[in-house]
């Protein structure tokens, strides 16, 4: 069964820009609030320390945000903000319940798009698309109108959770509303070309993939494509263009997440791909890198250490459709049913 | 906002950082999944912010036993805002409060909730649609000529509902099923605006009064470059700011209420030093929780908490001129009841410091206790406005509240500068849409009033912004905000809002 899943990427650079903006009629820069009031100098440090912490999560520094976020916490406790920035690492680090509780304290403190949208993800990590589309839904609707590109990301996740649910007509008028909103949104196109793909149009995808010049998960979706469409030259020439620009990715990402998952489902450097796969798993332990890892081990013959890496990677019921392919085939695999 | 620049820089940002998952066979998906999802950080909701509160006694021929009070909500709306334009947000909750005891908790609540209706959810457009040009059934100008028309696409509809917590019910829905106008689209999608759409958007109510929820123009004046560049004003006394709000709309709830509906007596006051003769107003917004997983699989994916104050405004200004930054979210979920711990930036003011800095002034020193009276407690009963003014509502604890004294009559010659400019019947009396709240509030705060004499000299009791009227008539009738601007303007430039021009000086 084809499913298509988007996970996506950061807005923190938004954030940090939107920081050097002044809001006038809402008072100032939104820094969060306590019930007494600090000393200048530590209004300044916490101001600073929101600041690092959201440079820190668009550099993908992950545990630094968390530690940054959590100083703030110590000057702060009321910021959804900051709770925000703490879900957002917790996330990625992997620590789901912990992250839970933290989108939670968000939402409580105050509930509106940013928050919302949290929520979603997390039921989405947790298995429950439906719920997932119900919170993006509310997220939507409470977005800044003004805000055209916060309000074109809100409507791409939504449309993402609709195709994960196989809704592809649903999903498609999120993309095309979200390209309304911002023209050219990269993640609402990629959504578009995967929801066209996902109708059986791949010339229409194909058309949109190529606009998107210098991406390279753009690159990797046209090999894909022309890999299905039987054109063994061309394919081969977008990987090859894809992992020159992966590998330039991989260093501003610090992480080798994709390259990995490419090498590994082309059977291509699989040594190296599982030394990666540990190396990015030391650093975060997120389903994602658990099955990345998990497919590497399996890739290169280690199965039962694939089961049990595969598990973790199942352990918040995620549907993801990549990860339950995975567990599927390591779990059918002679070595462990013999056992 | 962000502007052009930034959007590229945050497009580039993005090409860099995306991540995309591709399942493409049924047995070996071969692209990646998650690496960072980051949802905006960004907390601006204007959906849900507060701007404004007005509350005045009616001036509208033939109303005078009436109470108006308004509050906006989703300011500096560009009027080209298509497609979907400007509406309130379904999911959130309007509120009205009146305290009538003085004890900063709400007496009466007027509730206002909304519903949008999707006639052609398959329009690319999104308020209006040429529904019926589609179907070979009408034309496309004039589009929408009435509340109902087909091709209002996107009409919302609201409920009104008065709650009196005392008696521990529920609330009696006093209108439902109302209709707000589309915003002011233009001349060929919403021709005769005011008359055919505006107008027939005010409904009466059982109790006499009228309603009011649409889009209008932003009354609001001021000259916030000048004031927010660490008030470098235009001039000091002469009118030469810029008012950086024309040109803009915002969306409006206008409720117009028999006068005895407010007071803790249920009845019109005897006169303006009754007991029963001010009451406290302010606006609040409520946002609803929601469970982050759900707790079992039988439950409603959405199921939604308990409502969550995210803003709240009485008396202008304050949450932007008095409360610090780091102490702004708290004040919006905060209620008048809990106006204690906020004192101190009312009696000790920030801008006060500020503007002996910019100007060399001398302002009067901490305890301010004249702007507590203004702003936290209402003004007793005084020599310097006589026995027959006061806004004074308080337990003895500071409450941050709009206070009107409905005793009070709607005056014969008023002034944009309120009680500033002999006008009892202004702010902060209660507000009505053409004070100047801008320039009676620096005055307020420079110490330029009389009760501070020892600095009601000038410059302090002449500075101002520079800026005395709106761009745009107001109204001499409910909801009294003036005909919103129209989003496909003939009339100059319609973007450039800095060649708008304000009306001659207000008085």
């Amino acid at each position: 069964m084809k499913t298509l899943k988007i996970t996506f990427l950061s807005l923190a650079a938004v954030a940090l820009l939107a920081f050097a903006f002044a809001r006038i009629s809402q008072g100032g820069l939104d820094t969060g609030n306590a019930p007494s009031p600090t000393p200048a100098a530590e209004a300044d440090n916490y101001n600073a320390l929101k600041l690092r912490a959201k440079r820190e999560l668009t550099e993908h520094r992950f545990a630094e945000a968390l530690e940054t976020a959590r100083k703030a916490q110590t000057i702060r406790t009321d910021d959804h903000d900051v709770w925000g920035q703490i879900t957002d690492a917790l996330v990625e680090l992997g620590d789901y319940p912990a992250a839970v509780k933290a989108a939670q304290t968000m939402v409580d403190l105050r509930p509106e798009s940013s928050s919302f949208a949290r929520v979603s993800y997390l039921r989405s990590l947790h298995g429950d698309t439906k719920g997932a589309i119900d919170a993006m839904v509310l997220a939507v609707k409470a977005a800044n109108p003004k805000d055209r590109e916060g309000l074109a990301w809100y409507r791409t996740q939504l449309g993402n959770e609709l195709l994960n649910e196989g809704k592809i007509r649903d999903a498609e008028r999120e993309f095309d509303a979200a390209l309304a909103t911002f023209r050219d949104h990269a993640l609402a196109l990629e959504g578009k070309a995967r929801a066209r793909k996902a109708a059986g149009d791949l010339k229409a995808a194909i058309a949109i993939y190529k606009r998107q010049i210098g991406s390279a998960d753009a690159a990797l979706a046209l090999g894909d494509l022309y890999t299905e469409l039987g054109d063994a030259t061309a394919a081969e020439a977008e990987y090859q263009k894809f992992e020159t620009l992966e590998r330039e990715n991989a260093v501003v990402e610090r992480s080798w997440h994709h390259l990995i998952n490419f090498w590994l489902d082309h059977d291509r450097n699989l040594p190296e791909a599982l030394a990666l796969a540990k190396r990015d798993y030391e650093a975060r332990k997120d389903i994602f890198t658990c099955d990345s890892l998990a497919w590497a081990l399996f890739k290169n013959g280690r199965i039962s250490e694939a089961r049990q890496m595969i598990a973790e990677a199942l352990r918040t019921g995620t549907t993801d459709a990549r990860i339950n392919n995975h567990a599927r085939l390591i779990n059918s695999h002679p070595q462990i049913t013999q056992n | 906002m962000r502007n052009a620049l930034a959007g590229r820089i945050v497009f580039s940002f993005l090409l860099i950082a995306l991540i995309l998952t591709l399942t493409l066979s049924p047995n070996i998906p071969n692209s990646s999944a998650s690496s960072h999802r980051e949802a905006p950080l960004i907390t601006a909701d204007p959906l849900a912010d507060n701007t404004d509160t007005y509350v005045f006694r009616s001036t509208e021929s033939g109303r005078s036993g009436f109470v108006t009070i308004i509050a906006n909500w989703i300011p500096f709306q560009e009027p080209s805002g298509g497609p979907h334009f400007y509406k309130f947000d379904d999911t959130v909750l309007y509120e009205i409060y009146i305290d009538n005891t003085g004890d900063g908790v709400e007496d009466v609540i007027y509730q206002f909730r909304f519903k949008t209706k999707f006639k052609n959810g398959n329009s690319i457009l999104g308020m209006a649609a040429p529904n019926q040009a589609l179907k070979g059934t009408g034309s496309l100008e004039p589009l929408i000529t009435s509340l109902n028309d087909p091709d209002y696409n996107e009409p919302q509809t609201y409920t009104v509902t008065r709650i009196d917590p005392h008696t521990g019910k529920a609330g009696v829905v006093i209108a439902k099923d109302l209709l707000t106008p589309p915003n002011n689209i233009g001349e060929r999608t919403t021709p005769n605006y005011e008359t055919a759409l505006a107008q027939k958007a005010v409904y009466s109510l059982p109790n006499g009064g009228k309603v009011f929820a649409g889009q209008r123009d932003e009354g609001f004046y001021i000259d916030v470059g000048g004031v927010f560049d660490t008030l470098k004003l235009k001039s000091i006394g002469a009118i030469d700011g810029v008012d950086s709000t024309a040109g803009f709309n915002v969306n409006t709830i206008a409720i117009e209420v028999p006068i005895k509906e407010l007071t803790r007596s249920g009845a019109v006051p005897a006169g303006p030093t009754a007991p029963d003769a001010v009451i406290g107003v302010w606006s609040v917004t409520s946002r609803q929780k929601i469970s982050v997983l759900r707790q079992s699989i039988f439950e409603e994916p959405l199921t939604l908490g308990p409502s969550q104050q995210v803003s709240r405004l009485g008396s202008p200004l304050v949450n932007e001129l008095v409360i610090p930054l780091n102490l702004k979210d708290a004040f919006n979920r905060s209620r008048p009841a809990d106006g204690s711990q906020f004192a101190q930036f009312v009696t000790n003011p920030q801008l006060a410091v500020l503007l002996s800095a910019a100007y060399g002034i001398n302002v009067p020193p901490a305890p301010r206790n004249d702007l507590v009276a203004i702003f936290a407690t209402g003004i007793p009963v005084n020599s310097v406005t006589g026995p027959n003014f006061t806004t004074f509502l308080s337990d003895g604890k500071p409450h941050e509240m709009l206070r009107l004294n409905v005793a009070i009559p709607p005056s014969a010659s008023p002034s944009r500068l309120g009680l500033l400019g002999g006008d009892f019947a202004g702010f902060p009396n209660g507000r009505r849409v053409f004070d100047d709240v801008v320039d009676i509030a620096l005055r307020a705060v420079a110490g330029g009033t009389p009760f501070t004499p020892a600095t009601n000299i000038s410059p302090n009791n002449t500075i101002g912004d520079g800026v005395a009227n709106n761009d745009v008539p107001f109204l001499t009738r409910f909801p009294y905000l003036g005909t919103p601007q129209s989003g496909n303007s003939t009339l100059g430039s319609p973007h450039d809002h800095h060649t708008i021009n304000a009306l001659p000086a207000l008085p």
